[in-house]
């Protein structure tokens, strides 16, 4: 055999390099993997001074600080995925979210940390892994249908509440800006009185957000600022105007605020013009605290839910949605 | 040789298979039917798991040590309850707000999970700076020290002169120290919340002294620093008294006790969250 290997040596030699090869993979894939222990069928998830702790031990215990929340979420994130089917469209608009969100983390974070933290964020909302961030936009979207639905379905009596707290509308506005409206150039002035006069003369709202305004976000789209209310988080003075204004097609006196004067128009003041806004919905949502959980569990119940004969799991649900059956 | 060869290869095989996932014993159970799906006692397990169960386990882990390690005495019980009457005196009607908020649904759970563990860690953290004083007071420098800060230099210089003269420290303070520093005798050590010159003077000095006025200039002030204990030895209960309370203690007593008592982990996602905050928890 000494003779033969002394004869081969060469071959010896690489064989030898190659088990040594081997070996080392074996250790550098291991080195760093938990083993596995179990007691009476039961998996152990750690132990320490000759104690072994169970899963299910472990279950019990993050279950009494946090499990209702959990169950809470995973039973509203199943009612939501029985009760709306997925569409191309959602697909489509989670793509460009995530690749939105994506950036604005690495560009926040950097492009080597920033997985490590929209994970964390992820798992704050119950999810586990990066790829969740799809399922977390289309669960959104989801969610969104489902209660815009539900109210639609309600409209009748949340929208006239709604209306007399909340002031809904849309509306456009013409803005002649200003660095400091409250001592203005003689440029900015002149270019003012110049706005001033071709409203005061006949020109048409539209015209005057095309010549004259100077709010580059919307001068494009008529000077539209779209839906706002009450508790829009507009200046005062913007604010009190707009919403003095009675009925659409109104258009306010020339408004002072730190960013200039503003001519504003209300455009739409009907349910079936709001309607075409999701901040609309928004905002009625935000009247009720109970309404959202109204919409889960009332689509929970035309999906008979099944608490399984747990009476005690279903009334704390109930009280954690704050309602009553 | 050939045996050689398929041990190799098992050994491949069988790499990288360690990894385990824990599971509870019945995954599959399910708590709420919505249609054709349900809510899972797994889905809310692996859901709770991803919503860092690091302090959990560890909150587990120390009970059970301090269990093993530390002995209830009727002392300690009697301690508890007291400290249990004073805590329902001082809140009084607000009692279950007070305990909603430390998160203890009873009296009774606030007591066995509440007290009793903090007085059972009290005994955890002496015992240790006891068994390692040496070595904590090496490290750490405790030193007795009396303080004065003066804003003015030149008012330092006349402070210093008045205490070189005789002047009880404390009267000087009164009169020229700024009101963070009443010139008391107190316990401070290398960590202590000073400014780093007077951390830094301190650490080079061996035996009771009075400094010259240490000027700070990251803040425009002044400092007198009298060292009145220099051996640890000399006062050592005062020490452990003193580190005891201390967080970063507690927390060395626990790392040693964790260690010690052979803390393992076997599940990879309660490792992976464990290791981010206590990596030096884990026996290895």
């Amino acid at each position: 055999m000494l003779a033969y290997m002394k004869r081969q040596w060469f071959l010896v030699l690489i064989a030898g390099l190659l088990f040594a090869t081997i070996l080392y993979y074996v250790y550098d894939q291991n080195k760093d993997n938990l083993p596995a222990k179990s007691v009476g069928g039961k998996d152990v998830v750690f132990s320490v001074a000759g104690t072994d702790v169970t899963t299910d031990e472990l279950y019990t215990n993050l279950y009494n600080q946090g499990g209702l929340d959990i169950i809470y979420m995973l039973f509203e994130r199943s009612v939501v995925q029985a009760a709306v089917e997925t569409t191309d469209v959602m697909t489509t608009k989670a793509g460009v979210d995530v690749e939105g969100v994506k950036t604005n983390f690495s560009d926040y974070y950097g492009a080597d940390a920033y997985e490590t933290y929209l994970v964390e964020a992820l798992k704050s909302m119950g999810y586990t892994k990066l790829e969740d961030l799809t399922d977390y936009f289309i669960y959104t979207y989801k969610l969104q249908e489902l209660t815009n639905a539900h109210i639609d379905t309600n409209m009748d009596t949340l929208f006239a509440n709604f209306q007399l707290t909340n002031q809904p509308r849309v509306v456009s506005h013409v803005l002649v800006m200003m660095d400091d409206p409250t001592t203005p150039t003689a440029e900015e002035t002149a270019r003012f009185e110049e706005a001033k006069a071709a409203y005061a003369n006949g020109m048409s709202f539209e015209d005057v957000v095309l010549n004259y305004s100077d709010d580059t976000s919307n001068n494009t789209n008529k000077g539209s600022l779209g839906y706002m209310d009450i508790t829009t988080q507009y200046e005062e003075n913007f604010l009190n105007a707009a919403l003095a204004l009675t009925e659409a097609g109104q258009v306010s006196d020339w408004v002072q605020t730190s960013y200039g004067w503003h001519l504003i128009r209300v455009d739409a003041m009907d349910l079936e013009s709001l309607k075409e806004y999701q901040e609309f919905y928004t905002a009625i949502l935000s009247t009720d605290a109970t309404l959202q959980a109204n919409v889960i569990w009332s689509k929970a119940k035309e999906l008979n839910v099944d608490f399984l004969g747990n009476d005690e799991l279903k009334a704390e649900i109930l009280t954690y949605m704050g309602i009553e059956e | 040789m050939k045996k050689l060869l398929s041990l190799l290869i098992l050994a491949l095989f069988l790499s990288g298979c360690g990894n385990k996932v824990t599971s509870i014993s019945n995954p599959n159970d399910a708590l709420i039917k919505i249609g054709s799906t349900s809510v899972t006692t797994g889905q809310v397990y692996t859901s709770l798991l991803a919503q860092d169960p690091a302090a959990a386990v560890k909150l587990m882990a120390t009970q059970i040590i301090l269990n093993k390690e530390v002995e209830m005495t009727a002392e300690m019980t009697t301690k508890a309850q007291t400290q249990l009457e004073e805590f329902k005196a001082s809140v009084g009607e607000s009692l279950d707000m007070y305990l909603s908020y430390y998160g203890y649904k009873t009296i009774d759970d606030y007591y066995t999970n509440g007290i009793l563990p903090t007085l059972q860690q009290e005994v955890l953290v002496n015992t240790y700076l006891t068994t390692n004083f040496d070595a904590v007071a090496a490290s750490n420098q405790p030193k007795k020290v009396r303080i004065i800060e003066v804003t003015d230099a030149a008012l330092a210089e006349t402070a210093l002169a008045e205490i070189k003269a005789g002047t009880d420290f404390g009267t000087v303070a009164a009169t020229y120290s700024t009101t963070s520093y009443p010139g008391d005798e107190e316990i401070v050590y290398a960590a202590s919340e000073l400014a780093e010159v007077v951390l830094t003077w301190m650490s080079q000095q061996s035996a009771p002294t009075l400094s010259m006025v240490i000027p700070d200039t990251t803040n425009s002030t002044n400092y007198i620093v009298q060292i009145t204990e220099a051996d640890a030895n000399k006062f050592k209960e005062e020490i452990i008294a003193f580190f005891a309370l201390d967080t970063v203690f507690m927390e060395e007593a626990l790392k040693e006790a964790f260690v010690r008592n052979g803390f393992k982990i076997y599940d990879r996602t309660v490792y992976d969250s464990f290791i981010i905050t206590y990596a030096d928890y884990i026996a290895k």
